[in-house]
């Protein structure tokens, strides 16, 4: 399964997280602080494999790299958790 | 029948502590333990040693149980002494407070790990209610002696609080009954003499750097202008030392310019009466991080540098005159002494966060000098935080985790006794305070460093003596 | 490292790493790829308990193989990391705790009444900040 997949058309990207490496609650966590600059929207199986929609609110912006962004601050949210 | 079980061979006269071997030369192993007691062990010793029978050789026996290296029944109470004593940092609290009361300078030097303010910028000094709360905060320490030292940018620039800090702790201290010491780290290039007088009535210990003869020093630190600030420097330690009879202390920062000038260094602190020289390579942090290509080394080729200078302070002492190289001294300390050294560096866990702290011109608390070079090592704030919350904190704990070594293979290395990792070397390198020891341009420099004194001090019987006197010196060094 | 070790897929702009959990847990992999991410992006995928998958998208483009090496290291950085911590964690946890036992002495913050402290004693008139130039010698 892709991990990240942009829909040109839609102007958004669809990321797949799985959450046997990814944390659902820090998924969450960071999807409500990019829900400020995107819409979100979060579902899937949350034994298996978590899918997050994000669509830039503004068409400036670039989904892709934006999704990319996802991955790195959800992986920062679960090391600083963790040292703390 | 048996008449007798004391020989019987698989009885425990003895428990090993915890060692680390290495093998220095042919037929030549060195031991180290935790608290710094330390062999030099023949081939046949080390194998005795190596396969839990000591007790074979009842003068191997003695020496090892002497040292801590063997735990018998009746050197416990000692060895418990011992490591009180190595690691009695953890037990008192933080001892050295820097205050850095500002961010401005009059200089910008090539290496300098505060990213300095021109004399002109506003709000980089700090103010006396922030002055006030730092010590306030220094106080709140348990330990029963506090240093006090100036630091900046250049701190005569911000000289009223100097001396508010002076007053203020001076006025608290009728409460505390601490022993205080002041010092001043300074260019000197800013001094006066009415400025002069009032450290000098106030006991404030000065520092300076002299980095070398002109041709060295005024290629590292030049004023904001850009010429060398060598000529001010000197005249100021000339006229300190010998108009006003009072102590200032200098050390040289080696950059790359440095590397060919060892001999003209330490013939420029011996030229200026000095009787020592502790020789600081650079931490990659601040403008030595911006500026390496232009600066940089290698820890091979600094490592070079160093043991020339110290030979030729070796050369220096055979001659007749007492001139000890710092460095040295301060590792030597380490294996000759079972008490703890206080330097910030070189010694486990590190004074970072832990003997010395440092607080910035807005009141922010770091965990060293050098960390203020980056945000990450910021632990707390006087506007904020006490002493305990601050000093009790999961991220200041873990900055002495970090530190002990005893997460990484510092802990499996010989020269862990008398060293440490350096955590803002390693961010400031790797963007990681988590060392990667093979690669890590701190651990090699160090190890360095330490493994000279200990070769220095097993096989060279003359120097072993320079050494040892340096030591012993009452020359106030 | 080789060039291209057997568990290292190079993609056109990325690479693939295929990581032994047995050798790296899932907590090494972690830590290791949150050392990268200011130079790459990283997506991790594949099962704890069998093969993890970590995909690395350098952020420059040409500093594939930098990537690579560096989160190598960085596995085997942390692997020994965790380790340690592990062999450690009874003297770290004495340490710490000596350590917090001697902060948790310290005194309550100092509220000392208002001083006056503007009106420092200044027989030399020298407490003003420093603005005139240096006078020479």
């Amino acid at each position: 399964m892709e991990r990240l997949i942009f829909d040109r058309k839609r102007h958004a990207v669809i990321l797949n997280l799985n959450t046997r490496v990814y944390k659902m609650d820090k998924i969450l966590k960071i999807a409500q602080t990019f829900s400020q600059a995107c819409n979100v929207d979060v579902s899937g199986d949350v034994d298996c494999t978590v899918q997050v929609t994000l669509k830039p609110k503004s068409r400036n912006m670039r989904a892709e790299e934006i999704g990319y962004e996802f991955f790195n601050h959800v992986l920062a949210e679960m090391k600083i958790s963790e040292d703390i | 029948m048996v008449t007798s079980l004391f020989d019987y061979p698989e009885s425990p006269q003895y428990a090993e502590n915890r060692y680390i071997p290495k093998k220095l030369a042919e037929g030549d192993y060195l031991v180290t333990i935790d608290n710094g007691a330390w062999a030099l062990l023949s081939e046949e010793e080390h194998e005795l040693l190596k396969t839990h029978r000591v007790s074979e050789n009842p003068d191997l026996f003695k020496k090892l149980e002497s040292l801590g290296i063997i735990i018998t029944q009746s050197n416990q109470a000692k060895v418990v002494g011992d490591y009180q004593a190595r690691f009695s940092h953890i037990c008192n609290g933080t001892s050295l407070h820097i205050a850095a009361i500002t961010s401005r300078c009059n200089q910008r030097c090539l290496y300098c790990y505060v990213n300095p303010k021109p004399i002109s910028s506003k709000g980089f000094d700090m103010d006396k209610d922030t002055a006030k709360r730092v010590v306030e905060f220094m106080f709140q320490s348990p330990s029963k002696a506090i240093t006090i030292e100036f630091q900046g940018g250049e701190p005569l620039l911000n000289f009223p609080i100097i001396q508010y800090i002076i007053d203020y702790s001076k006025k608290l201290n009728k409460k505390y009954k601490k022993d205080i010491v002041y010092t001043l780290v300074t260019n000197l290039t800013l001094m006066q003499e009415d400025i002069l007088k009032y450290l000098i009535r106030n006991r404030v210990g000065i520092c300076t750097s002299l980095d070398g003869p002109k041709e060295v020093h005024d290629r590292n630190r030049r004023f904001l202008g850009g010429h060398g600030t060598h000529d001010e420097v000197v005249h100021w330690i000339q006229d300190i030392k010998t108009q006003f009879a009072y102590n200032v202390n200098a050390l040289p920062v080696i950059t790359k310019f440095s590397l060919p000038y060892a001999k003209e260094i330490v013939d420029e602190y011996v030229n200026l009466g000095f009787n020592r020289i502790r020789i600081k390579h650079m931490i990659y942090c601040g403008l030595a991080k911006e500026n390496w290509n232009k600066i940089g080394y290698t820890p091979e080729q600094y490592l070079k540098f160093w043991k020339g200078a110290l030979e030729y302070c070796f050369k220096i002492n055979k001659s007749g005159r007492f001139f000890a190289e710092g460095t040295s001294l301060l590792i030597t300390r380490k294996f000759l002494s079972r008490d703890y050294q206080a330097f910030t560096c070189l010694g486990w866990p590190c004074g970072a966060a832990l003997t010395q702290t440092s607080y910035d011109p807005h009141g922010d608390i770091r965990s060293c000098d050098e960390s203020r070079s980056f945000e990450e090592f910021k632990i707390g704030s006087v506007r904020k935080d006490s002493y305990r919350n601050v000093y009790t904190s999961p991220r200041v704990l873990n900055i002495v985790a970090l530190t002990s070594g005893l997460n990484s293979l510092c802990d499996a290395c010989v020269w862990h006794p008398y060293c440490n990792n350096c955590i803002v070397s390693s961010f400031g390198m790797e963007g990681n305070p988590v060392p990667k020891l093979p690669i890590d341009y701190e651990c090699k420099i160090r190890g360095g460093l330490i493994e000279h004194v200990l070769r220095t001090l097993a096989y060279s019987k003359e120097k072993r003596k320079i050494l040892m006197e340096w030591c012993s010196s009452k020359q106030g060094i | 490292m080789t060039d291209s070790p057997k568990n290292v897929q190079y993609l056109k702009d990325r690479v693939l790493f295929s990581i032994n959990p047995k050798i790296y847990p899932l907590e090494v992999v972690h830590s290791a790829a949150y050392a990268l991410i200011d130079k790459a992006y990283v997506m991790l995928d594949g099962d704890p308990n069998d093969e993890i998958i970590a995909e690395l998208k350098p952020k420059n483009k040409g500093e594939i193989r930098e990537v690579v090496t560096k989160f190598a290291e960085e596995l085997l950085n942390y692997a020994v990391y965790y380790n340690q911590s592990r062999m450690n964690k009874g003297v770290r946890e004495m340490i710490i705790g000596r350590v917090f036992s001697t902060n948790i002495q310290a005194s309550e913050t100092t509220q000392e009444k208002d001083e006056k402290c503007d009106e420092i004693a200044d027989p030399l008139g020298i407490a003003k900040p420093w603005t005139p130039p240096k006078k020479k010698r």
